[in-house]
């Protein structure tokens, strides 16, 4: 099944989630998007969080090699999976991670992550759904990160911006 | 041994001939009294009755939705071999151990194809073939066998990077073959053959003459694992 989606800028980015995600408004200093799905049959909300950090121009690959370090030693039960940087046609680079860990409400979840730094920020998206339903919520993680990555490569049917 | 058992986890190390009767047992089939006596003696059995923590285990050990059979080899050692019975309500491992023992472990469904991943070492991996290459089924089976005898003997791939990363001992050869049981009983199954080598992840197809190699990002092989929790 085709997926329409909703696009949002946020600070200087462009989100997009698939259509009817609720953006939360209630979120904590420092977390400037998050957006959710409706539960799945397990009850789990797919969801995506952008989070920003400062970055030094000379500082990204310390920044990734913390980022792994911190997710490794804060995330219950966590599994690196993969783990890999995308060159794009503009020359920026991401890095992609993917990943298991047990939530704090004991949720097992697969993570799809993107992180880039620009301009002395670190942006990273990461979607999440529950691993039992990770096989059929792959592509769409995937599209979000491809269209996160490199929007200016992705289709723009179906797509509604805000 | 002396049977070992963790009421809270639940989770069980027992020998081979304890882990036999409590599997007997939990299929209705006659166990003698001296082989459950070991089971009594860990408090996994009192009297006739399995302990409650332990009867989803083997419930799921009598009628499992999902069958799972891990086997990993890696050269120069021995293989690993991991036996795994899910139901709605738990997932159960069975690790060999040295001397004839067994670590059975009850976790939550989801949390199955992890321990999968754990035990088979996925993770992040360089891919160098571009693209999936149909190679002699008997090439390769020889090259990444189990037998020494037969990788020393066996043929080039005729792919030099799958030559390359099946030369040397860096580098594992792993199969899942999972199970399911339809509610009328029917059994249907399949298999997921992978290649984990310096050169990157493989799953394997193989047919009788031709084997299609296909180079896979890890996340890819991740997506498989967990789509075994699902209907085939």
């Amino acid at each position: 099944m085709k997926t329409a989606w909703d696009d949002h800028a946020v600070v200087d980015v462009l989100v997009s989630v698939p259509r009817g995600w609720e953006v939360v408004s209630d979120l904590p200093d420092g977390l400037p998007f998050a957006a959710r799905g409706a539960p799945t049959e397990h009850g789990f909300r797919p969801n995506v969080v952008l989070t920003l950090d400062e970055v030094a121009d000379d500082e990204v690959a310390d920044w990734e090699q913390s980022s792994d370090v911190l997710m490794s030693e804060t995330m219950r039960d966590h599994l690196l999976i993969d783990r890999g940087h995308v060159e794009r046609a503009d020359g920026t680079t991401f890095l992609q991670r993917t990943g298991q860990h047990v939530t704090d409400e004991g949720w097992i979840v697969t993570f799809d992550q993107w992180t880039f730094a620009r301009g002395g920020t670190g942006y990273t998206l990461t979607a999440t759904v529950t691993s039992v339903d990770f096989d059929e919520w792959a592509d769409v993680l995937a599209e979000i990160g491809h269209r996160f990555a490199d929007p200016t490569d992705a289709p723009t049917d179906g797509r509604e911006s805000t | 041994m002396t049977p070992r058992y963790d009421r809270a986890a639940p989770a069980l190390r027992l020998s081979v001939a304890d882990f036999t009767a409590l599997h007997d047992w939990s299929h209705g089939s006659a166990v003698d009294v001296e082989s459950l006596e070991g089971l009594r003696d860990a408090g996994v059995m009192r009297g006739d009755v399995i302990d409650p923590p332990l009867a989803p285990v083997a419930q799921a050990l009598a009628q499992p939705v999902i069958r799972q059979h891990l086997v990993v080899r890696r050269p120069a050692q021995s293989a690993l071999t991991v036996d795994v019975w899910i139901t709605g309500d738990v997932g159960v491992l069975m690790l060999p151990l040295p001397d004839d023992a067994v670590d059975v472990i009850a976790v939550p469904p989801p949390a199955v194809p992890g321990f999968v991943a754990r035990l088979a070492r996925l993770g992040p991996r360089q891919q160098v073939l571009p693209a999936p290459v149909t190679v002699e089924t008997r090439a390769v089976s020889d090259r990444a066998s189990a037998d020494p005898g037969a990788r020393a003997q066996a043929r080039p791939i005729g792919v030099d990077v799958l030559d390359d990363a099946l030369t040397g001992d860096d580098w594992a050869a792993w199969t899942l073959e999972i199970g399911w049981t339809h509610h009328r009983g029917r059994q249907v199954g399949e298999a997921l053959h992978v290649l984990d080598t310096t050169e990157g992840l493989f799953v394997v197809e193989p047919e009788a003459d031709d084997t299609l190699v296909v180079p896979v990002e890890a996340r890819e092989v991740w997506r498989l694992l967990t789509g075994t929790l699902g209907s085939p």
